[in-house]
């Protein structure tokens, strides 16, 4: 067996790896990530954005429902961080608590702090500032809050480093096979996870086709790499579009729907309160504070002097890829808010006329992983990293945070923030009162919470379990035992506000809750 | 020795039966009348067999029984009349060649003989009006020498006149055999007994006799099976080879499944074909999973052999060892040239080579431009004596039995090997574990960019050599050979017996063969460059054929499937995917193509019956496998390609899926030559390549230039 493997050259991804270091990386995440999520737990953070809970439940609704099945995924949000669930929140007690979330967003963040090294590495080959890289990473605040929820941020900047970890050593060695496919690869999940995914493969095909015009053998090279790389990385978005047709008949539903960010932004634009809208100067500074915000202002100050010097750094090749790939979601998020597809508010630049002042400011924790890096690059050179100076940095930045200087912005915008779930007495008064029977509920609306009303999946009629949904609202008795219902909400809509239905509603149903805002009934 | 004797018995007044019967190529003929003597030697009764033969020539006597042959041209039923005269015994039996009663009917007939018994006949007084029997119809009939002879010839007209003739004639005395007609039960019975009977006689016989040592001296190993003569050059065992495609055990296995299946459709149709689905899918998706575990584990293990130049350099030639090249030709007389101009650059001390051109006796023009080439000493032009089967792999055995060297290759006529390839084995022999028997160099074209269909053969071979190959290696998994540039140790050759002269993928078969004796496959990385198929019809025949060769391989190989426990016991399993379900999915793909093109066109009609048929775990299996797995199929060509380098191609993969209906439409017709001839070797014509630019091909040989700005593989020349 000797001779056999004699003569099998291994290939190793990681020769270059320090293992402790490694292994030291992986076990601080774990262990501050563990901490958080209790954290989190114990203070009844882990559902505190209203999305986190909808997340949860789509990934229920895919085994447990009126109608189950993979048509619950729906057709707005990209489904990849829904599918990790789902083993996790077919188990009722880790769907309630959130802690389905906490198991799929911890992994990617473990994922993540150990690519953050190896990628570091990559660029700087130096074990010492790689693991800084990490430290920094990990012990983010506003990473390590989302690591405990089942937003998907986590999962996107899991995907989002494998990427471009294969992306950075693709560019090193760009005949390497194996490090396109891979990169296209962890670039096909990411743009499965979030759109900020679908740009980031779209640049790195069209750095694909810049990289290889040098090459020799012409266009042949460039058109052979940039479909290797292309038909992988860009099969999600292709599927996203199939799938928007095949269930709710058009391709681009996600873009163009009731639900989706645009048709929610133009809301906000008919109120005059998207201020990044059409300008270039505000869309860079909303997310430039957000970025800064999330990342931590001593950390992003000295990654911005790092960028710098990785820039002007005369031995550093392939700078401009490199840069641009992981500034990607910089960019993105830039050119999206230009566009009017999503709104941040941020209490330095939102404007105190405004309603809400803080919403959607986690989108910045795409720019940790990136100021992570660059943070340590700034130290590169140094002939021994000053431990007490780094450390010193390290410590003043969580210091502002202890001392609420700086806060968590991420978890404040869904503790306070319009991120954050609504939560209504109704809630309260269901969890106490209902003793059963199907739910009629517009839960796109987030009328109540589903969790906390302590409903079962399997109990709900909402948009998603046609034909009960339909047939409910025009005959309100045939299915449901309980209908909940909100202000304008489409519940409201087609019975409450449609005379001959309503009459059919008092006719087998009691109001049995009333508030300002919900009404619930009760078959008689 | 004491001549046994016969003493009559039941049938006094006759001194034996003389039995009359056309020889019929049913596999259970000499079975049958072997069962006959065997009961009349029972009854004690003399008797002779009569055999009307039509060619004498394939006939092979069976020495133990009393058998007369008599040539006749004439196949009406006045052929019984030779037989009748040439016998010499005064009771005759005549025996239809259909062979549809059992021998058993012979003794109950016999009981009916008294001395005043003209002739006795089966009786068909007691059946069913109802049953669809015809026995108004000569089948086995017992008559008088003396009163045959005395028949007028016009009732040999056909076996039904001849027997009306006898019932009717006042003049006769006929008795009846009733025999299991008495009841519609018994009937049944009986039948189903000789049914079984039958069956059991078909089952168990192989009706195939070996040739004796003498005739292997003159003709090489082979045997007799219906009269006809088969060298094979091999005593690969006949349960080893291809000649039979079932054998018994996978026959009854094979029709108790389609019982099976048939009596589950009758029991709940739609239950079954939900189940159907539900296996298929399963099985789908097991592919799918291993072809990705394939593709990972090529690259992340690169298990190739690696030899670089520098050990190649530090070789010491005296020490070579002998080098035999096998290549076996039919009609390629056009590449012959461009053949022996590719090993004349091989480098490898000449006088070490032992080349050997394995020509077939009849084909003429290829021996005649052999001949013309003045060929190097090292060369030797073999001619394989004519004969049944005409494969490549009974050219082999034929070569191999005058091979000397201590290492052997084979190559086809229009291969071009990479310049250092004998020498990278020889290294990859000394350097690896003595289990590894066999190095199959890689393969590929030196025209993929001829037409359309080059370009995706060639994408399928990188696909193939670059990537699912080398994986299998990586997990020590059976590795289906190709056909050319397989370097042998000798010696484990020899003891393997060589090739299955009737497999018609005899590489695959062989690659098979020597993972169930314990031995391995590795990869080398060395390309041997031959001619991409150019023309669809060609293609269509080289495809059909290698299917029809997996099918065979699989059959031959499930005959003893305990056998793969000697390797690893894992290896069933992954002879199951790499074999059976690379060909089974050949032949359901187009249902599924069907099924799922039909979904979306007519999702309101068709749509909800197709869900029906799918349970959920089911359709999430199906769904993958259609989303991800034909996504994956392709996608593994593109990489192939990219690993390859031939990036120009990528953007053809996208077509791959007409191509894949191509082998679908292959596969069917290997089906039905399965049937109809298994052993038929549908030869693939070389040389189209030539036409066009077969001066620059040949000059490029010795320059290492590329041609006409298009891209044989620099690499191709220059090893």
């Amino acid at each position: 067996m000797n001779n056999l493997l004699s003569y099998k050259i291994k290939f190793k991804i990681d020769d270059e790896i320090d293992k402790p270091l490694i292994k030291k990386t992986f076990a601080m995440s774990v262990f501050l990530g563990t901490i958080s999520s209790i954290f989190s737990f114990l203070n009844d953070y882990i559902l505190a954005y209203g999305d986190a809970e909808s997340h949860l439940n789509i990934a229920k609704r895919v085994v447990s429902g009126l109608v189950p099945g993979l048509a619950q995924l729906g057709g707005v949000w990209l489904p990849l961080p829904h599918i990790l669930l789902i083993p996790f929140v077919y188990f009722d007690s880790l769907w309630q608590t959130g802690l389905a979330g906490s198991i799929v967003s911890g992994v990617c963040f473990a994922i993540s702090a150990i690519f953050i090294y190896k990628l570091t590495f990559l660029l700087v080959n130096k074990h010492s500032v790689s693991f800084l890289a990490a430290v920094v990473f990990i012990t983010n605040p506003n990473i390590l809050y989302l690591q405990s929820t089942p937003m998907s941020e986590l999962p996107l900047i899991a995907f989002f480093l494998l990427n471009i970890y294969f992306f950075i050593k693709y560019l090193k060695k760009t005949d390497s096979i194996l490090f396109l496919v891979s990169a296209a690869f962890f670039g096909f999940l990411a743009s499965l996870s979030r759109y900020d995914g679908w740009f980031l493969v779209i640049i790195e095909a069209l750095f694909v086709l810049i990289l290889n015009l040098n090459k020799k053998g012409g266009l042949k090279i460039v058109e052979g790499n940039f479909l290797l790389f292309s038909s992988l990385a860009f099969y999600g978005m292709f599927l996203w579009i199939i799938w928007n047709y095949i269930i709710f008949k058009t391709p681009f539903y996600f873009l163009n729907s009731q639900f989706s960010a645009g048709s929610q932004q133009l809301a906000w634009l008919l109120r005059n309160e998207l201020p990044a809208y059409k300008n270039i100067v505000l869309s860079f500074l909303y997310y430039f504070v957000t970025a800064l915000s999330n990342s931590g202002i001593i950390i992003f100050a000295v990654a911005i002097m790092g960028l710098v010097y990785f820039l002007i750094n005369k031995n550093e090749t392939n700078k401009f890829f490199i840069t641009l790939t992981l500034l990607s979601p910089f960019i993105f998020y830039v050119i999206s808010l230009f566009l009017g597809q999503s709104v941040i508010f941020i209490p330095i630049l939102t404007p105190e006329s405004f309603e809400w002042r803080l919403f959607n400011v986690r989108y910045g924790v795409m720019m940790v992983p990136a100021a992570s890096i660059f943070f340590a690059y700034f130290f590169k050179d140094l002939k021994k990293l000053s431990l007490i100076f780094v450390s010193s940095l390290l410590v003043f930045q969580t210091l502002l945070y202890v001392f609420g200087a700086s806060s968590v912005i991420s978890l404040a915008d869904g503790v306070y923030g319009l991120s954050a779930a609504k939560k209504v007495d109704a809630e309260e008064w269901m969890k106490k009162n209902y003793d059963g029977g199907l739910v009629l509920l517009d839960d796109y609306s987030r009328t109540l919470s589903v969790i906390r009303s302590n409903i079962k999946m399997k109990d709900l009629i909402y948009i998603g379990t046609k034909p009960y949904w339909e047939e409910s609202l025009d005959e309100p008795e045939k299915y449901a035992k309980w209908i909940v219902m909100q202000k304008e909400d489409e519940v409201w809509k087609k019975i409450y506000d449609r005379p001959e239905i309503q009459a059919r509603l008092y006719k087998y149903f009691n109001k049995v809750y009333t508030s300002n805002e919900i009404l619930i009934f009760k078959r008689i | 020795m004491k001549r046994k004797t016969f003493k009559l018995s039941g049938i006094s007044g006759h001194n034996g039966i003389s039995i009359i019967i056309p020889f019929n190529k049913k596999i259970a003929f000499f079975q049958y009348i072997k069962r006959i003597s065997k009961i009349l030697k029972q009854k004690k009764i003399k008797h002779e067999f009569l055999i009307i033969i039509e060619n004498q020539d394939k006939f092979s006597i069976q020495k133990e029984l009393p058998i007369k042959l008599i040539e006749e041209k004439n196949k009406t039923f006045s052929r019984y009349l030779s037989g009748i005269n040439l016998s010499k015994y005064s009771m005759l039996a005549l025996v239809d060649d259909e062979l549809k009663y059992p021998p058993e009917i012979l003794k109950e007939m016999v009981k009916k003989v008294s001395p005043l018994t003209d002739a006795v006949i089966i009786s068909p007084k007691k059946i069913k009006k109802n049953l669809k029997f015809n026995f108004e119809r000569f089948d086995v009939v017992l008559i008088k020498k003396e009163r045959a002879q005395k028949i007028d010839q016009a009732y040999f007209e056909s076996g039904q006149v001849l027997t009306s003739f006898i019932k009717n004639s006042a003049e006769f005395k006929v008795e009846f055999v009733e025999t299991f007609l008495n009841s519609e039960k018994k009937q049944f019975s009986k039948l189903f007994y000789f049914f079984i009977l039958s069956l059991k006689s078909k089952l168990t016989a192989s009706g195939v006799t070996p040739f004796k040592n003498e005739i292997i001296k003159i003709k090489g190993e082979g045997f007799f099976y219906k009269g006809i003569e088969f060298i094979s050059h091999t005593n690969l065992p006949l349960d080893e080879n291809a000649f039979f495609n079932f054998s018994p055990q996978e026959k009854l296995l094979f029709f108790s499944l389609l019982i099976l299946i048939f009596l589950g459709f009758l029991e709940n149709w739609k239950y079954s074909l939900i189940v159907l689905i539900g296996v298929l899918t399963i099985l789908y998706f097991s592919d799918l999973v291993f072809s990705l575990f394939l593709i990972i584990r090529a690259f992340v293990k690169n298990p190739e052999i690696r030899i670089s130049d520098e050990e190649i350099n530090k070789i010491d030639e005296s020490k070579l060892p002998i080098y035999t090249i096998f290549c076996p030709l039919y009609k390629e007389w056009s590449v012959l040239s461009q053949f022996t101009k590719s090993i004349e650059k091989l480098d490898y001390p000449k006088e070490k080579l032992q080349v050997m051109l394995l020509l077939e006796e009849n084909d003429k023009k290829t021996i005649e431009e052999a001949n013309k080439l003045n060929l190097p000493s090292y060369f030797r032009i073999l001619i394989v004596p004519d004969g049944v089967p005409k494969t490549k792999p009974k050219a082999l055995n034929y070569g191999l039995k005058y091979a000397k060297g201590e290492l052997a290759v084979i190559y086809d006529a229009e291969d071009i090997p990479q310049r250092d390839q004998l020498k990278k084995a020889f290294l990859a022999f000394k350097k690896i574990d003595k289990k590894i028997v066999c190095i199959q160099a890689k393969l590929n074209y030196y025209n993929p960019y001829q037409n359309l269909l080059t370009r995706l053969f060639a994408a399928e071979y990188s696909l193939w050599f670059d990537l699912i190959l080398p994986g299998l290696q990586s997990i020590d998994a059976p590795i289906p050979l190709g056909g050319t540039s397989n370097h042998f140790r000798m010696n484990e050759l020899k003891k393997l017996k060589g090739w299955d002269a009737f497999n018609v993928t005899e590489d695959c078969d062989l690659g098979i063969r020597l993972a169930k004796k314990g031995y391995k496959t590795a990869i080398m990385d060395s390309t041997t460059f031959e001619e991409a198929n150019s023309r669809i019809l060609n293609w269509y025949r080289q495809r059909s054929r290698w299917i029809k060769g997996y099918i065979q391989t699989y059959l031959v190989h499930m005959r003893k499937p305990h056998e793969f426990n000697l390797g690893k016991n894992i290896n069933l399993i992954f002879f199951q995917l790499v074999v059976g379900g690379k060909v089974l999915s050949i032949f359901i793909n187009p249902f599924m193509w069907l099924m799922t093109i039909s979904y979306f066109l007519f999702k309101v009609t068709v749509g909800p019956i197709i869900e029906s048929f799918y349970p959920p775990i089911v359709m999430y299996a199906g769904v993958v496998c259609l989303v991800f797995g034909n996504f994956l199929y392709l996608y593994s060509y593109m990489i192939g390609c990219a690993k390859r380098k031939y990036f120009e191609l990528i953007k053809y993969v996208f077509l791959i899926p007409f191509y894949w209906f191509g082998m679908s439409l292959a596969g069917w017709k290997s089906l039905y030559e399965m049937i109809t001839k298994p052993h038929f070797w549908a030869k693939t014509v070389h040389g189209f390549h030539l036409v066009k630019n077969q001066k620059e091909i040949i000059s490029s040989l010795a320059t290492n230039q590329k041609i006409d700005g298009e891209k044989v593989p620099i690499e191709a020349l220059s090893g």
